[in-house]
């Protein structure tokens, strides 16, 4: 019993008497808790996913992810068969600016 | 809880069993009717069944039980004002009887007054920390108030229970003794 309440209000207070719960409610609350439409076939895990903010933006942030990666990944590919172009690509272009090595030593 | 989630009706039977009467005791304490409790304790225990899918612990069970076992209440007298005060009125009729069950029924009547005169929450703050005997910590979790706050409601609780009851009380036994 608490310090707070003298004897005098506490013999008070001790003579509301509540009654314990019938039976029949027991058996009521029980009948009454039904099985849940399709929860069965939903697993658990699936059960406690609810929505959140944040893993709405998280959702959000794999999808634009996703979509950047994708993007990124349409590069052409380089092909060791198809020969470069002279100017941009050979040694003497890039280093001299010139179309071949002739023009160089001449 | 897990167990309830997958529909276990001996786990969800043995909880409700083992919290049935303490949830039906606050409400009917807070609510002054015994009907009233009945109904709202049967809508808490199957919001349990319905809601143990989401069930997280951040807090102790017990401690969530008694939160929503209030808030259930409040929203019962929010909606029911009228028809409370009338059983209200109706048991302030007492009538004198001679044996000692009847003086004792008229005790614990006068006692469900009392608490009934007092404000929501100091009612609430006496239920859980005198008649459930619950730490003030605790009690304060349960009503989701501050420490202090809930020992203010206590204190003013508890002084205004003394001048309903006591001085009534003394006021009663002076009479019958002139």
């Amino acid at each position: 019993m608490p310090d707070i309440f003298d004897r005098e209000l506490a013999a008070l207070l001790d003579s509301y008497k509540v009654e314990e719960p019938s039976p029949e409610l027991m058996e009521r609350i029980l009948r009454r808790a039904q099985p849940r439409a399709g929860a069965a076939v939903i697993p658990l895990w699936a059960q406690r996913q609810t929505f959140r903010p944040h893993s709405a933006f998280a959702l959000i942030g794999l999808a634009l992810l996703g979509f950047w990666l994708g993007s990124a990944s349409q590069v052409k590919p380089f092909s060791v068969t198809s020969a470069p172009s002279v100017s941009t690509l050979t040694l003497d272009g890039v280093i001299l600016g010139a179309s071949n090595l002739n023009e160089v030593i001449l | 809880m897990a167990r309830i989630a997958r529909q276990d009706k001996d786990a969800y039977r043995m909880l409700v069993g083992r919290h049935l009467g303490k949830s039906l005791k606050v409400a009917e304490r807070v609510l002054g009717n015994r009907q009233d409790a009945e109904d709202v304790t049967q809508e808490v225990c199957l919001k349990i069944w319905d809601e143990a899918v989401r069930w997280e612990p951040r807090a102790k069970f017990s401690t969530w039980l008694y939160r929503v076992v209030i808030n259930a209440c409040l929203d019962r007298r929010r909606k029911a004002v009228p028809a409370a005060m009338e059983d209200l009125d109706l048991l302030a009729d007492d009538a004198p009887g001679a044996d000692e069950k009847m003086i004792a029924d008229q005790l614990s009547d006068r006692v469900r007054r009392a608490l009934q005169v007092l404000p929501e929450r100091q009612r609430i703050a006496i239920v859980l920390g005198y008649y459930e005997e619950l730490s003030n910590q605790e009690a304060a979790d349960a009503m989701d108030i501050m420490l202090g706050a809930f020992q203010q409601l206590l204190f003013r609780a508890k002084q205004r229970l003394k001048d309903e009851l006591i001085s009534e009380e003394r006021e009663y036994k002076h009479a019958g003794h002139l």
